[in-house]
This record gives C-alpha cells, structure tokens and sequence, in this order.
C-alpha cells in the first residue's frame, strides 16, 4: 500500500502558516481602515455641511433683523394697533346687550302685567315683582318668557329667557294678585354678532 | 561561579512577528484613531447641530413673514394710524374722568332722562368685566328718572358709544304709588375701560395683526358707527362726586323663596 509522505519540514509549515496569518490579517486590517476612513469622510462631510448651513441661517437672520429694525416705529404702531383691537374686541364681545333684553321683556309682557320693580342680577338673572288681574295673566306671562318664538319678538332672541322661579304670589285686597319672580336669562342670545 | 543570573530575552523574535504585522498594526491604529478623534465626536454633536439647524430655519421663516408682514403694513401706514386713532377713541388711554361724566350726562339728557344722581370711582379692573384685557376701568352710579321706552334708547345710546361704556347692573322702580305710573326711578352701575399701551420693538417677536381680517375690518367698520361724544359740550357744569360705588341689589327680597313649577296654562 502507498502512504504519502509529507517530506516537508515542521519548520517550513511553520513558516507557510506564519505567511497566511499575516496575510489575512493585513488584507483584513486594510478592510476595517477602508470602512472607517469612509465613515469618518461621511461625517466630516455631515458636519461641515451642517455647519456650513447653520452660518448660512445667521447670515439671513442677521439680515431680516436688520431690516426690522428700520421699520421699528411701525412695528410699534402695529402692537399698539393689535393689543387695543384685542382689548377692544373682547370687551364688545362679554358685554351683554340690554337693550335687547328690554325690548324682549317688552314684547312678552302682557298688558296685563304691571312691573313695579326689575332689577338686573349677577348670573344672569332678573329679578322682578310686579302686579296682575288674575293668576292666569302670570300663567301667561310666565309661558310668553318662556315660548320659544312669539309674534312680534325677535327670531335671534328665540329661548332667551331659560326658567323662571316664582318667588311668591299674594291675592291683594283689591282683588288683584302681587307676584315676586326670578327670570334667568341666556346672556349669549345678547352679545355681539359680526 | 556565576555572580548574577544571565537572562537571555530573544527580541529577535519579538522584532521579527512585529515586522511581519506591521500593516495589520498601522491599519488597525489608524482606524482607532478615526474613530476615536473623527467617529465618536461626530456621533455625539450630529444631533445638536441638526437641532441648531432647525431651530435656525424656523427662526429665519419666523422673520421672512415679519418683514413680508411689515413691508404690507407700510403700504397701509395712514390707514394703521386713523385706525389706531379710532381705537384710541373707543378704549381710551386714561381715566378723564370729566370727559365720562360729560359723556353719560349728554345720553343721559339724550335718551330724555332726568338726571338725579351720579357718583363715580376709580381704582382696579372689576373683575367681571375685564377678563384679560388689561384694562383699568371708572366705574359710575347714575341714578334718573324716565319711563321704558326712554330707558330703551338710553341702553341703544350706550351701547353704541365712544368712549366704551358697559351697563354692568341696573334697576328700576315705579316712581310714584300708583303701579300704572309710566314714571320709573332707575339706577344704573356703569363701567367705562381705559387701557394705555406702550409697545416696544422687538426683533424676532411675531406680529399677530392683520388689517386685512374679515373680523377685524367688520369691527373696525362697527366701531365706525359709535356715537363720539369726546367733543360734546354737557348742558351745564356735570356735577358729580367720587364716592364708593354702590353695587344694584335687589332690594325687594321675598319672603318665601319657594322653587315651584314653571306655570303653565
């Protein structure tokens, strides 16, 4: 039988070996200095990009800076315009329109129903006492507040008057009936509509 | 005999294997290095140059649409200064107490009331009425006589008035004994706002106002239509005291306050 005889010395494989590592070792090496010399090219490239844009902002902002400042006196009447026109318009815009309110009242007040003293409340109530023929003239009364829509009332003012608390009803001597009544009212049916 | 120990270190071998690695160890310091100086550095500022990038830009837009904003407004400039002026006649600078008084007293004598009583103070913003305006208001207590009707336009009046004056509360009683009496003795409590403003230029602060809003040319041309009573001469001295204003009560209390139903027929 034939066997193969490795006639090469230790040393010399030794040697071979020593070669090999030293070979895959640079070609490796070179590899990883590749990679990161691109990678490192990349990002001085990002930053200096990046840099270069941000020196390019501050140059413009410099630049509109310097042009508002010239035109500060009309940046200044403008600010004044706008925080007067803001105060102004939330002003307008809280206040309740009373007159509306009267005309209303007016309107769904029978005759028969004399006022003798109305007064505006806080929280958007009305305080009234007053005087009827009979109890079915505060029924009336009662029901015309608080009807949706009425002839010859105001269609925008439709469900202004929201409840009524009858406070108290008295039958006078002459016949006729005193009643007390607290109106709460819709204070957004009364302000400011452009 | 031997005094020392003789050590024999074979650098040939040690000299020899780094010989044979030199490449391997330039490359592999060389790459150390980059990532080390160039690499990680970067890594670590990237994101806070991108967000000074960002905050830069949108600084810079913010003023691009100042200057558009301002180069518009130079081209209104006479309108922004009658327009400031009116509003300076609605919302006025300062208390003028006097000029009020004389106000109040020409709607007063306008709506066909008879003036009986009017006190005034000063001092704060009521806290029902200025929200966040800023403002400061003179607050007034009129008392006079009229009948409804003459109190309806007396409302109309106000409410249509420059300087601005509000109607917080008011009442109304019959006059005389008899309950037909058209006759009403009213009190009224009335505030009137004055608001000073002195902006100052800035650079990167936004302007908010636009001329050109819908909204606020319908309230320009509404406030157009004000009665301006800062020229009108009272018809005698205004006679009026600064007192403690009286807030309007309700001075017929009832004396059972029963919730019933809502009367129906």
């Amino acid at each position: 039988m034939s066997q193969s005889v490795n006639l090469i010395p230790d040393q010399e494989v030794q040697e071979q070996t020593q070669k090999k590592v030293v070979k895959l070792s640079s070609l490796f090496s070179i590899l990883v200095l590749v990679v990161t010399s691109g990678v490192s090219a990349y990002f001085i490239y990002q930053t200096t990009d990046i840099s270069k844009q941000i020196k390019s902002e501050d140059d413009k902002i410099t630049s509109l800076r310097s042009q508002i400042q010239s035109m500060s006196s009309m940046e200044i009447t403008a600010r004044n315009l706008g925080k007067k026109y803001n105060s102004i318009k939330q002003l307008i815009q809280n206040r309740p329109y009373y007159s509306l309110l009267m005309e209303e009242f007016r309107t769904r007040k029978p005759t028969e129903i004399y006022i003798r003293n109305f007064t505006v409340l806080k929280e958007n109530k009305i305080a009234i006492t007053g005087q009827a023929q009979t109890y079915i003239t505060i029924t009336t009364f009662g029901n015309n507040l608080l009807a949706k829509e009425i002839s010859n009332g105001n269609p925008k003012l439709a469900g202004l008057f929201k409840s009524i608390i009858l406070n108290q009803v008295d039958l006078s001597q002459a016949g006729t009936v005193d009643f007390s009544m607290t109106i709460e009212y819709d204070p957004t049916k009364l302000t400011y509509a452009e | 005999m031997p005094n020392k120990l003789d050590i024999k270190i074979d650098t040939s071998a040690l000299k020899d294997t780094v010989m044979n690695f030199i490449v391997p160890l330039v490359c592999f310091g060389v790459s150390a290095g980059l990532v080390l100086f160039i690499i990680y550095p970067s890594i670590q500022k990237m994101p806070q140059l991108k967000s000074d990038l960002q905050s830069k830009t949108s600084l810079r837009m913010q003023l691009d649409t100042k200057v558009a904003k301002l180069n518009k407004l130079t081209d209104y400039k006479s309108v922004l200064e009658e327009d400031l002026v009116l509003l300076d006649r609605v919302l006025v600078s300062e208390d003028n107490v006097p000029y009020l008084l004389n106000q109040v007293d020409n709607i007063t004598r306008g709506a066909g009331f008879t003036l009986s009583k009017l006190n005034y103070g000063l001092g704060g913003a009521a806290d029902t009425e200025s929200g966040d305006t800023g403002a400061e208001f003179v607050a007034v207590n009129l008392g006079v006589t009229g009948t409804y009707e003459q109190l309806i336009h007396f409302l109309q009046n106000m409410e249509k008035a420059a300087r601005l004056v509000n109607v917080s509360n008011y009442r109304y009683a019959i006059a005389g004994s008899d309950i037909a009496d058209s006759t009403l003795a009213l009190s009224f409590l009335i505030y009137s706002p004055y608001l000073q403003v002195n902006s100052t230029a800035t650079t990167d602060d936004p302007i908010q106002l636009d001329i050109t809003d819908p909204s606020f040319v319908s309230m320009l041309n509404y406030l157009k239509g004000f009665t301006f009573y800062e020229n009108m001469a009272p018809s005698e001295t205004v006679k009026a005291e600064e007192r403690p204003i009286e807030e309007i009560e309700n001075t017929e209390e009832p004396e059972n306050t029963e919730t019933t139903p809502t009367p129906t027929l």
